[in-house]
């Protein structure tokens, strides 16, 4: 029995095609970094024009309960704090940081070593940290540290267990998009480190046992985790099967330990707190090399020529236009996988903590849309037992009371409804509307 | 003859026992009401468009009669020959009531505000809202996709396929409200129609710094501050890079319209400039 | 301008290749081996029946939709093609032609159209033009050409067997499955039947849900009633209308549980037409009541939640 949650969920194109190598994408000589890189509150800066910053140094302070710090990710001296057109063409506040030559020299040099030493495995070895859960807390909230996998929502909060104390730590390396595979590369190249961050995450939330789930499309990254997680007591990695939406939160703690998060509740009702292999990683370089989050793996992939799908390690801020790749024709960028990516309309705009993919897809012509022929194809394929097209029909109609009565709140927008209808039918965009207006 | 007769009979009774069940259901299940709900009712439109804040004319009316007197109740349709009919049947007076009417508080029309982005997908502002900034480079501004045209009862709004904004017939506008509340962008307000159906507003919504907003769209508000500083009345507050004319304190005088650099000021009625400049 | 005009659009960005249009299209490729049976054994006749029900569907789609809703033309989603096809299939292959088009014409028309078209529809479309014509013209729609016989006609077995006339063991397992009998057009063969049933398994196009109950709900008040139920399945216009009404995604109901619900019902009313009603036939009248209540099973077969609403803690 392949570990899976119950029902619904699809088998899109895979088309993890990308080199799983991660080459180093250069230090940009401007950043853009926007002070609102996670779910909650803006940061406040702290930086203001003129300053001098460095590498690494704070410049936006979390401001309130859910919110996170931002660093500088490069040195160099702070032009504005302004705003600024983001990648959905939405302004947002930003700071920008201009580099000198000087600097740049600097921070490439200082960046090379750093990462020689993370490669290095007789370095950094976190096993016998001294620190308590509280303290590796307060580490991942000065690293700036939020969700990786998409949804950015702020680790430290995450952690901060309210009355359920957590039994199980959930690494989730499913990474069920198709296309993207920074996770899958950052697990084979940094296995270690991915086991090192997990187990700190594990200390911190206080649970015992930590699983690291890995769909099992990635067979080399199952084994580098395993023999990585070997020497660690109370860690186990699991092949789960692959199945999109294998990564969503409710659907891996269903997968991997039998337990569901009920309607309305939050999955640490269950005891299970779950966070991204690259999250971990973040973890680990928090609290082994005191580096907060300013680069991340993102994935270049979609209809651009084979060599140049690749990973790359990338500052955040750095512009998307700076990543080497050829636009494709009637291109569509989307950050993010094809299922849940959000689509970008400015590339000007920079990287940011939650960018795990830029997926360059070149349009074809417009699908025709038939009418809903009941074929219930959506209702199949909800991981969430949902009836999609009925919600959609409530949201159409401006139904928000009927909606609220169908569990509209469950939706995780996930996507497999649209993807699965026959008739093309916009199911999702409806049942946004209705999730959003039924609240 | 005989089968004739038994037919008549046996369909004779069925109808006989159906009408006694109606009879009696009828009896048992009557609820006692008060018949000035019905009267009010029937001089309201009927489009149950939810304008007056209540579920629909019947509850309206319901509330009329509860409260014994129409203070503090409009129905927006009727207008106020309505609400002072409504108030006779209630043996009352109607307190005067001031006509509102809805405003688009954009004027990025195609020419001004040209598309830079293509977007594929259902024609719906909301959906469209939904995925960011939309297919101009101002996130403020109208979508253009007709949300609000389609949940007017009233025929009131339009889209203008020349500037691919809505238009709102005053005229017809009843200030529901449904068209404000469908609008993702709340871009449509709801403005006393002031004297002589006079009145003045800024057709923009932009909180872009001035130069941005400029930069997208030739009739964006820049928050200059030349009107707030040009109206007698102080009514023109430039808060976050825009202006914003208070109602209640403008005068209608239409200063600040000559004087905006933009046109992003719009006005019911023309501006003699002769008289504005001697 | 630094960049191009990029597209954007909300997620998903990824889409099924399935369509609707694919659909109707597997369906035809199923309904193939039925109609080359049918073809073979009623010839021209047969042939005539077909393409003046599918040419009469497509018209009418077309007129209406172009003249009356005054809506571009829906054509090419394949429905009223399918239609047409299941029409021919469902009458028998002497039926004249005037009356198939009649048939065709309350089919789309009345059954499809007056409800809204494509997906609005309650009944199945050629099974209302099927029981119109039945009502109507109850000879000239059960007048059965013999196989490979021109110009004779003679009784189902199901009417024999009703008649009493014949015993339902009596013909044997060989023209049951081949064909070689009285009946509709696409009924005959239970063989052609089932490979388009394996084609549209294979494609998954329909799930066994149906289908199976529908045999199920059949034989279990065939049991009952002391009938053998081998040939009773294999006889008349059972497989026909389990494999390829009954799974009529509009009409069918959309969850699975609901789709065995709806297929049982539909098994144990057309056994209990057959056995203890007028007509010898009775397939197409179950289908079309639970058509009917379809709505009523979308409504209370509901398909199961992740997992339970959360209990309202109690302090």
């Amino acid at each position: 029995m392949r570990l899976t949650f119950k029902k619904g969920g699809i088998h899109p194109a895979e088309n993890k095609t990308a080199s799983t190598r991660i080459e180093m994408q250069p230090l940009p000589m401007t950043v853009c970094v926007p002070l609102s890189q996670h779910i909650g509150a803006p940061a406040e800066p702290t930086a203001r024009r003129g300053d001098k910053v460095e590498r690494g140094q704070l410049i936006g302070r979390a401001a309130g309960t859910v919110s996170a710090n931002v660093h500088a990710p490069i040195s160099g001296t702070v032009a504005s704090v302004d705003n600024a057109v983001l990648a959905d063409g939405r302004p947002g506040r930003v700071v920008i940081i201009k580099a000198d030559e000087e600097s740049h020299a600097a921070d490439t040099a200082a960046r090379e070593e750093y990462w020689k030493k993370v490669a290095d495995s007789s370095f950094g070895d976190t096993s016998n940290d001294p620190h308590t859960p509280e303290e590796l807390r307060d580490m991942i909230l000065g690293a700036g540290i939020s969700g990786m996998g998409g949804a950015t929502f702020p680790t430290h909060v995450k952690l901060k267990t309210g009355a359920v104390k957590p039994d199980i730590m959930i690494i989730n390396g499913c990474e069920c998009e198709p296309y993207l595979m920074c996770d899958d590369a950052l697990m084979r190249n940094y296995a270690l480190r991915v086991v090192q961050g997990s187990q700190l995450l594990a200390r911190a939330a206080g649970a015992e046992k930590t699983i690291i789930a890995i769909e099992d499309n990635k067979p080399e990254a199952i084994d580098a985790m395993r023999k990585a997680a070997a020497a660690f007591d109370g860690m186990e990695v699991v092949a789960v099967k692959t199945k999109y939406p294998q990564g969503g939160e409710k659907q891996l703690i269903a997968a991997v330990t039998g337990r569901y998060v009920a309607s309305g509740a939050l999955p640490i009702s269950t005891g299970v707190v779950v966070d991204n292999v690259a999250t971990a990683f973040a973890v680990w370089q928090a609290v082994a090399t005191s580096t907060p989050l300013i680069e991340r793996v993102i994935t270049v992939t979609g209809d651009i020529p084979a060599p140049e799908r690749k990973n790359y390690l990338t500052a955040t801020g750095t512009p998307l236009s700076e990543l080497p790749f050829t636009l494709p024709e009637n291109a569509k960028a989307i950050l993010g996988g094809p299922m849940m990516g959000r689509c970008a309309v400015n590339l000007d705009a920079p990287v940011t903590k939650g960018t795990s993919g830029l997926l360059l897809k070149s349009t074809g012509a417009k699908r025709t849309v038939y009418p809903c022929i009941r074929c219930g194809a959506c209702v199949d394929v909800c991981p969430m037992g949902l009836e999609p097209y009925l919600l959609a029909t409530y949201g159409r109609l401006h139904r928000w009371d009927d909606a609220r009565q169908a569990d509209v709140a469950d939706c995780l927008e996930c996507g497999s409804c649209s993807y699965a209808c026959p008739s093309n039918r916009p199911i999702l965009d409806f049942i946004r509307i209705a999730k959003k207006r039924s609240r | 003859m005989f089968t004739f007769l038994l037919t008549v009979a046996l369909l004779g009774m069925l109808g006989l026992i159906g009408s006694l069940i109606l009879y009696f259901t009828s009896k048992r299940f009557h609820v006692d009401e008060d018949p000035r709900i019905d009267e009010i009712c029937s001089l309201l439109p009927g489009a149950n468009c939810g304008g007056c804040g209540f579920k629909g004319c019947r509850d309206f009316a319901t509330r009329c009669v509860k409260q014994e007197n129409v203070d503090g109740l409009f129905c927006p349709v009727s207008g106020q020959d309505g609400m002072s009919a409504i108030a006779a049947v209630l043996g009352v007076k109607a307190k005067a009531h001031a006509r509102k009417v809805a405003v688009l508080k954009c004027a990025g029309s195609c020419q001004a505000r040209p598309a830079i982005h293509e977007y594929m997908g259902v024609r719906s502002c909301a959906v469209m809202d939904s995925t960011g900034v939309g297919t101009t480079g101002c996130s403020f501004g109208c979508l253009g996709c007709g949300d609000c045209v389609a949940v007017c009862q009233f025929g009131a709004l339009s889209m203008n396929p020349e500037t691919g904004l809505p238009e709102i017939d005053s005229a017809k506008c009843t200030a529901c409200g449904a068209c404000v509340a469908e609008c993702p962008r709340h871009l449509i307000e709801l403005r006393p129609a002031g004297k002589n159906d006079r009145r003045v507003w800024v057709a923009c919504s932009s909180r872009d710094k001035g130069a941005v907003a400029r930069k997208v769209c030739s009739a964006s508000c820049i928050g200059c501050g030349k009107c707030s500083r040009e109206c007698p009345c102080g009514a023109i507050e430039v808060k976050d890079n825009l202006a914003y004319i208070n109602p209640a304190l403008c005068s209608a005088c239409g200063k600040c319209v000559e004087v905006c650099p933009t046109k992003a000021i719009h006005a019911t009625f023309s501006i003699n400039l002769n008289s504005a400049e001697s | 301008m630094e960049t191009p005009r990029l597209i954007f659009s909300t997620s998903p960005h990824d889409h099924t290749k399935r369509t609707t249009p694919g659909a109707m299209f597997h369906v035809l490729v199923a309904l193939l081996p039925a109609i080359a049976v049918s073809l073979w054994y009623f010839r021209l006749p047969a042939l005539g029946v077909l393409l003046v029900s599918v040419l009469s569907c497509l018209a009418v789609e077309w007129a209406v939709t172009r003249f009356m809703f005054k809506r571009p033309s829906t054509l090419a989603d394949g429905s009223a093609l399918l239609t047409g096809v299941l029409l021919a299939l469902n009458l028998p292959a002497g039926l004249p032609l005037w009356m198939t088009a009649a048939g065709a014409v309350i089919a789309i028309g009345v059954a499809k159209l007056a409800f809204g078209g494509l997906g609005c529809n309650v009944f199945n479309p050629a099974l209302v033009g099927r029981v119109f014509l039945l009502i109507s013209f109850p000879v000239a729609m059960t007048t059965f050409p013999v196989p490979l016989a021109d110009g004779v006609t003679g009784p189902t077995l199901l009417t024999s067997v009703k008649l009493g006339t014949m015993s339902p063991d009596e013909l044997g397992m060989m023209p049951l499955l081949s064909g070689d009998m009285g009946g509709s057009m696409g009924e005959v063969s239970a063989a052609a039947l089932l490979l388009g049933f394996a084609y549209l398994l294979c494609v998954r196009v329909i799930s066994w849900h149906i289908p199976v109950s529908i045999v199920a709900g059949l034989a279990v008040v065939d049991l009952i009633a002391g009938y053998p139920v081998i040939p009773d399945i294999l006889s008349g216009g059972l497989l026909l209308g389990a494999i390829f009404m009954a799974t009529d995604y509009v009409t069918s109901p959309m969850t699975r549980r609901g789709m065995l619900l709806y297929g049982v019902l539909i098994g144990m009313l057309t056994a209990v037409i057959r056995r203890w009603g007028a007509y010898p036939e009775g397939m197409s009248f179950s289908i079309l009541i639970m058509n009917g209540f379809t709505p009523l099973i979308n409504r209370y077969v509901r398909p199961s939640r992740f997992a339970p609403r959360r209990k309202e803690e109690t302090a």
